[in-house]
């Protein structure tokens, strides 16, 4: 029977993994900071969603955050033991990808729900 | 540690860990959720506040379980547990899965959450001109 490590993986694989989660966080922290006015503004425009804002602003922060973590946490560092530096650079390059094309799933998918929402109902004041 | 040890270790930290997640998002979504519940009666509160814990973690489970050992090249156990690279994919397969879930999960929730504040707003609204 086979001999596995209990991280499943070599130490060079195990910070390759660690860093490139740390690398998808601060990606996914930076694109709230840059949404997170701007999403609050839009929220405020009905006043039936403005009460709700917190929580659709600190939603959108936590669908980023599990974005991140669903791509980043399910890649491996599959690489030979003499890989080269450039090498885990060039996986990380390749993993990003897949995490940034998650972020704008969640970007679309939240601005095209909120956008829909706001069509069908307007400005709403209660005055 | 062998590659069963692996298997069974990870297995149930896995299961364990998706629920600590789902349970940690809805702990995180859960002082906004409350002021946004505020003007609902405390039924409709405490109901749609208890909800969001127990659906994230029933999301984190269905990700999990749905993810299988066995596919075309691993047909039975013992060539499951032989293969520790399979082992290790799988694992991380789990884990990408159970966030995705409970990111859907939010997303979902957050879109009923905003229906339901909008009917409930038309409905007291049209209430109190129909009592005029």
């Amino acid at each position: 029977m086979g001999e596995i490590n209990w991280l499943g993986m070599d130490f060079a694989e195990f910070l390759g993994s660690a860093l490139f989660v740390v690398m998808s966080v601060v990606v996914a922290w930076v694109v709230f900071m840059v949404l997170r006015g701007p999403a609050r503004r839009l929220l405020g425009m009905n006043s039936r969603l403005s009460e709700a804002r917190a929580f659709f602003v600190r939603a959108l922060f936590v669908m980023l955050l599990l974005a991140a973590f669903a791509v980043s946490g399910g890649r491996m560092f599959n690489l030979a033991d003499d890989a080269a530096f450039m090498e885990y650079v060039w996986q990380a390059a390749g993993n990003l990808d897949d995490v940034l094309g998650a972020l704008m799933l969640v970007i679309g998918g939240y601005a095209v729900a909120i956008l829909v929402l706001l069509l069908g109902l307007g400005r709403y004041r209660d005055e | 540690m062998t590659n069963e040890q692996y298997l069974i270790v990870s297995y149930f930290t896995v299961a364990g860990g998706g629920i600590v997640a789902a349970m940690a998002t809805a702990a995180l979504l859960r002082a906004p959720l409350r002021n946004a519940l505020g003007r609902l009666s405390r039924s409709a509160c405490a109901y749609l506040g208890r909800f969001l814990p127990t659906w994230l973690v029933l999301a984190a489970l269905l990700a999990f379980v749905s993810v299988s050992y066995i596919d075309c090249a691993h047909t039975t156990y013992q060539s499951v547990v032989d293969d520790d690279v399979h082992l290790v994919a799988t694992t991380h397969r789990q884990i990408g899965r159970i966030f995705t879930y409970l990111a859907i999960g939010v997303f979902t929730y957050a879109l009923a959450l905003a229906v339901f504040l909008v009917v409930h707003r038309w409905a007291s609204t049209a209430s109190r001109q129909g009592h005029r």
